[in-house]
């Protein structure tokens, strides 16, 4: 299991990195702005790309250091700023939507990585500037009026537009099992 | 990066304000919200008219806004207090000492998303543990100034938050489920010492309110000691 980081700020790993490796019990830790990540991040290999804060926002720059992923057989959950990072890798843009504090999705499609049945829905905790418009390489599983849980169709690469780690941890602790 | 702390004067925010300086940021000022009345939605602390004195021993200049404590008002007040940081001290970013509570969070996410400004939350999620045993590794020296949940005893105002003392929250916390950070308001903390600290804070005068298990130090009259 890797960590990805997004963040450009080392004191944001303490808000955005550090509660994911605790749930996940500790983890190889790799930024997005190092080099050679492609060597780094291995055939079958299970990666969270955790997210950064509302202002952030260089992460986005650096997306084609992960096109690799389209090739490769690696597991992958993009927290906010890492499901930005997924949908651009398969070519889906981003829309300017600010949401900030605890609201409701609804689950549009049953997957291994909820638990909730489809047309229930789910609180989370959104920190966000932008969500995502989907393509055809996506399935969407939860929504609110935008895209909040995708996978990329026929591979294990789930994105998710909130953090798991504040509000539905068994996220993390189900991507990890799978 | 230069930032502005949100600082009470509590356990909380000044450990906040610690991990700050430990990352190097810049730390321009700390700013505080000082509610008039007792009655304050997110910024209940007692005696937080003394954090001048802790600026004054950590040597960080401070801003400060009065609120009369009402919901929407203090936050107009929040804004207000970061324009007046971002003139002043030209500051990009804040840091607070949230830990858990989205709702805290979340509004103050929102006015400094709005003035474009960073957010810092470095206790973000941290469990009670981890946030004591950062206390304690660092020396801080902090004292109870505010309890506000049974079985709370008044005994407890004034006591400094030691080893012993939260062995004896975490046998509340197993029997009736109290937050041991009391970030729920459960309890409130003053930082008489810190690495940052210069000099520390004495307690010369105070007097304490209690009444069924809601109890207060009021710290009438505190001297700076050179450390």
């Amino acid at each position: 299991m890797i960590i990805l980081k997004t963040n450009k700020n080392p004191l944001h790993d303490l808000e955005f990195v550090e509660p994911v490796k605790k749930i996940i019990g500790g983890s190889k830790v790799l930024s997005l702005f190092e080099d050679n990540l492609k060597e780094k991040i291995k055939e079958g290999e299970k990666v969270i790309i955790t997210g950064t804060s509302l202002q952030d926002n260089e992460f986005i720059n650096h997306y084609r250091k992960l096109s690799f992923i389209k090739e490769k057989n690696i597991s992958v959950l993009g927290i906010c700023a890492g499901m930005q990072l997924l949908a651009k890798i398969y070519g889906c843009k981003r829309t300017k939507n600010t949401s900030i504090g605890v609201k409701e999705i609804k689950i549009t499609r049953e997957d291994p990585l909820i638990k909730t049945k489809k047309g229930e829905t789910l609180k989370v905790y959104s920190l966000h500037n932008y969500s995502i418009e989907p393509n055809t390489q996506i399935e969407v599983i939860a929504k609110s009026e935008y895209p909040e849980i995708i996978k990329i169709k026929g591979k294990k690469q789930y994105g998710v537009g909130f953090h798991p780690e504040v509000l539905n941890q068994e996220i993390i602790r189900n991507f990890v099992k799978m | 990066m230069r930032v502005g702390v949100l600082f009470s004067g509590g356990k909380d925010s000044t450990l906040a304000l610690h991990l700050t300086k430990e990352y190097e940021l810049d730390v321009k000022c700390l700013l505080s919200i000082i509610p008039e009345t007792q009655e304050s939605y997110m910024f209940h602390y007692p005696n937080i008219n003394l954090v001048d004195k802790q600026a004054e021993a950590m040597n960080i200049p401070i801003l400060k806004k009065i609120t009369k404590g009402e919901k929407e008002k203090e936050l107009e007040e929040l804004k207000s207090l970061l324009k007046e940081a971002i003139s002043k001290y030209k500051i990009e970013g804040i840091v607070t000492g949230a830990i858990r509570s989205t709702y805290q969070a979340t509004r103050i996410q929102r006015i400094a998303n709005e003035l474009n400004l960073e957010v810092f939350n470095p206790l973000w999620l941290k469990d009670d543990e981890e946030i004591y045993s950062m206390l304690f590794r660092r020396n801080f020296r902090v004292i109870i100034v505010g309890v506000y949940a049974y079985p709370l005893p008044e005994s407890y105002l004034g006591r400094e938050l030691n080893n012993k003392l939260y062995e004896e929250l975490k046998k509340y916390q197993e029997s009736y489920g109290l937050s041991l950070v009391g970030e729920g308001g459960e309890l409130e903390t003053f930082v008489t010492d810190a690495p940052l600290f210069n000099s520390r804070i004495e307690i010369v005068e105070y007097s304490k309110e209690y009444k069924e298990y809601n109890g207060t130090l009021k710290i009438k009259k505190v001297r700076l000691v050179k450390k």
